[in-house]
């Protein structure tokens, strides 16, 4: 067999839906003859963030959208900047020398003095990454073409961490794998993965447990294969492991109607009863319902309402909403009735 | 009577079963008697690194995988000559090898000429190779093909291949130009 071939055509082979849930290309890029950003002074690290900055606002998805300094920013703009996957934790903690910028429309940023000097983004809300390569890939030849990057000819792209080395590419799918969870085969999965040099990560990255179900997979090695080769690979994976949740969905349905239906059941409850919600929990009893009305359990709701309150129901959007900062308790409380409010004409169907 | 585990083919035989701490026994089907007869008292084997009943894994291995046992084999390398020298510092950042060897981060790029040797050990646990494949930028491209030009230039000429040099003095002159142009596109800038 030829190794690594493209799938013929991946996209119907990734089209199961409600099973994955976005994509990410993250591409990590440093500075020629500059400290990486672990080791830099400030007054070093705030020229190169201002440099980064100011070329960064000269390239067209970023000068019509906005570039925010960390040290400027409010903790629920970097909230909302995190939740909605464009800054990571590891920036939020960067004060004087972090800084990102972001598209118009949201699906790409840049970190600036991240863990590396650069950290180029592109999301996207279905499992199109050859499109989202393609993005990022545009404006690190952009990025290039005005800095000069540390690039080693055995090497290649030279990053503070050696996980990182090479190509600097990490691509990742997010998947819905409760019917995975259900049957009690997700830590089989996960086994496979690890074996064939995936990370499985839960929905913040790295160190975060998953809630909602949602799980990222995403390459280890970033050296020793193109970057097509990788995002094939994954492809391969992603789509084995999604036909896999698919067949854990239809046997739940087909054999064990009764376990779906109690789970789909006890979370339109609690979601119709709580009176405090934490966010994980939330994500925990929607993830359930979401597929409840993939199997035509759930009537009077879309998958696409539910996809919005799994965003609508994570701290930073609260905060939004509530126009100010509010408390854990506060929180919870506010989820807890917009929850109530939004299952009002939700049903079960059989 | 239907067979209590599939529900679909008549039950041929009874097999032992652990209910609830209890033994107990559970009337099956040909099909459902080698999935229940297994004593259920012993403890569940530990996981085998290829689990055999559940076929998902076997696909997930059954696609075109790199050679991860010999990622495996090498993590289990000791680290050598590399053990020794903690005190050596990067001239660039400062990094010590000491710091490096606990946080597994660089400091800059001059680490990684440094520590090259650690950088080797660092690279056959965390990569699948030690050689960049993927793309470059145009900048490195060109140096590359320069530096490349320039050894054949040399050759030529030791070898008295005058026509050849030349034509290689040529290609290297336009290759310079390009360099110091820089050949930037406009596209997507603002």
């Amino acid at each position: 067999m030829e190794k690594h071939s493209p799938l013929p055509d991946w996209r119907s082979r990734l089209a199961f839906p409600g099973i994955v849930a976005s994509c990410r290309v993250r591409l990590a890029r440093n500075l020629q003859g500059e400290r990486f950003p672990d080791s830099i002074q400030e007054t070093e690290g705030r020229r190169v963030r201002d440099r980064i900055c100011y070329t960064l606002a000269t390239l067209k998805p970023f000068s019509q959208g906005e570039i925010i300094l960390v040290d400027g920013a409010s903790q629920s703009r970097i909230m909302d900047l995190r939740e909605a996957h464009l800054a990571s934790k590891e920036l939020a903690e960067r004060g004087a020398i972090g800084a990102i910028a972001v598209a118009e429309d949201r699906s790409m940023s840049v970190m600036v003095n991240e863990e590396d000097h650069l950290r180029i983004q592109v999301l996207r809300p279905d499992a199109d990454l050859q499109s989202a390569w393609r993005e990022a890939c545009a404006i690190d030849c952009l990025l290039e073409s005005k800095l000069d990057y540390a690039y080693h000819q055995t090497y290649g792209y030279l990053t503070a961490c050696p996980t990182n080395v090479g190509t600097g590419l990490r691509v990742s799918i997010m998947l819905h794998l409760l019917g995975l969870g259900l049957t009690d085969e997700i830590e089989q999965i996960f086994k496979a993965l690890d074996r064939l040099g995936f990370a499985v990560r839960g929905i913040w990255g790295e160190g975060s447990e998953a809630a909602g179900h949602l799980y990222q997979i995403s390459n280890q090695q970033t050296l020793g294969e193109t970057e097509q080769e990788i995002i094939d690979r994954l492809y391969n994976c992603v789509g084995e492991t999604a036909r896999q949740e698919q067949n854990a969905r239809m046997r739940l349905v087909e054999d064990q109607p009764d376990v779906i239906m109690d789970c789909v059941a006890r979370a339109l409850a609690i979601l119709r009863s709580a009176r405090v919600l934490r966010s994980d929990e939330a994500l925990d009893l929607l993830s359930a319902l979401r597929m409840g009305v993939e199997a035509g359990l759930v009537g009077n709701l879309e998958p696409a309402v539910i996809d919005y309150w799994m965003k609508a129901v994570l701290p930073g959007h609260m905060e939004k909403l509530a126009k100010g900062l509010l408390e854990t308790r506060a929180r919870d409380r506010m989820r807890a009735e917009l929850m109530r409010r939004a299952m009002t004409e939700v049903q079960l169907i059989g | 009577m239907k067979c209590e585990r599939c529900q679909i083919n008549e039950a041929t035989r009874a097999v032992a079963v652990e209910k609830d701490g209890h033994a107990s026994e559970l009337f099956v089907c040909d099909n459902c008697a080698g999935k229940t007869s297994r004593p259920s008292t012993a403890k569940p084997a530990p996981m085998p690194e290829l689990p055999g009943p559940i076929s998902l894994t076997d696909i997930l291995f059954s696609l075109d995988k790199p050679d991860t046992s010999k990622a495996d084999h090498k993590s289990g390398r000791k680290r050598g000559s590399a053990r020794n020298n903690k005190k050596l510092a990067c001239s660039k950042c400062g990094m010590t090898r000491e710091a490096l060897l606990e946080t597994r981060r660089f400091g800059c790029a001059k680490c990684y000429e440094t520590f090259a040797a650690d950088v080797q050990l660092f690279l056959q646990e965390m990569q699948f190779g030690d050689v960049h494949v993927g793309r470059a930028p145009v900048k490195a491209v060109l140096q590359r093909r320069l530096a490349d030009l320039r050894t054949s230039l040399a050759e030529a000429i030791a070898t008295q291949r005058f026509d050849e040099a030349a034509k290689l003095r040529d290609e290297l002159k336009t290759l310079a130009g390009e360099q110091s142009g820089g050949g930037e596109s406009p596209d997507g800038e603002a």
